[in-house]
């Protein structure tokens, strides 16, 4: 594995943390959507991550040896109900004064996107440790 | 120094030089005639390549399509190393000559 393709491990990881991070804002946006096009509140979407399928493929294929490509994300939405909260003025209230708010929780948002930005930083940081070494084996037999 | 054993120095230096080309093709396994030149274009090939990647994501990245900062500057230090790399390979094959013209007979 070159150290270039060591960089495009960092920059799935990079990417899937900007997914998490999307996201996070479209679901703290949405915290008091009750009407979506499919009827209903708004669900909480998450980030799911995964190892790249070409990684498997490789460790099946030379077991013991290391062979990474990276992660992928997938959006899932969640199947947490939705928050009933009684407040009749509300337009979208049912016939018992019962409004249904997306099933969104604040704090775990919020802490979600603490975990997301660290995450990117830390693949910012590993890319970082990558390009000094390069540029530290551009130096071998110098000096 | 007679000539030679000049010439059978020379003679080993070429059998090393040819070895190294060899492991390079078995890297490289495509053909198995390949000279160092052609490795060596096909080396700068993938150098340009990368540089018009970075050139294109920037200039993608400029005008407002859907690139973002983290590919746009990961391309941009991929060239970077790509040429840092070439360069390296320039000063040594550079040396190399050098002292090949330099070679008092």
């Amino acid at each position: 594995m070159s150290l270039l393709s060591i960089m495009d491990v960092s920059a799935s990881g990079l990417n899937c943390e900007k997914l998490r991070m999307e996201l996070i804002a479209q679901n703290i946006a949405n915290i008091e959507t009750t009407k979506t096009s499919a009827g209903g509140p708004y669900r909480r979407q998450v980030a799911v991550f995964k190892e790249t399928l070409r990684n498997e493929l490789n460790r099946s294929a030379n077991p013991g040896k290391f062979m990474g490509a990276g992660v992928q994300a997938k959006i899932v939405t969640d199947n947490a109900p939705a928050l009933m909260v009684y407040d009749p003025q509300h337009p979208d209230a049912g016939q018992d004064g019962m409004v249904a708010k997306p099933n969104i929780n604040l704090a775990n948002e919020i802490v979600d996107s603490i975990t997301a930005s660290r995450a990117y930083g830390a693949n910012v940081t590993v890319f970082n440790a990558t390009k000094s070494m390069a540029l530290k084996a551009l130096t071998v037999g110098r000096g | 120094m007679n000539i030679s054993s000049l010439n059978s120095k020379l003679y080993a230096a070429n059998n090393i030089f040819t070895t190294s080309r060899d492991s390079q093709n078995d890297l490289k396994s495509a053909s198995a005639s390949k000279n160092f030149g052609q490795i060596l274009s096909q080396q700068l090939e993938e150098v340009n390549s990368l540089q018009k990647d970075a050139d294109r994501l920037t200039e993608d990245f400029l005008v407002g399509e859907p690139v973002e900062i983290h590919q746009m500057l990961i391309a941009m230090e991929k060239a970077d190393l790509a040429l840092r790399q070439t360069v390296e390979i320039r000063n040594k094959m550079l040396e190399a000559y050098k002292q090949i013209t330099n070679m008092q007979i």
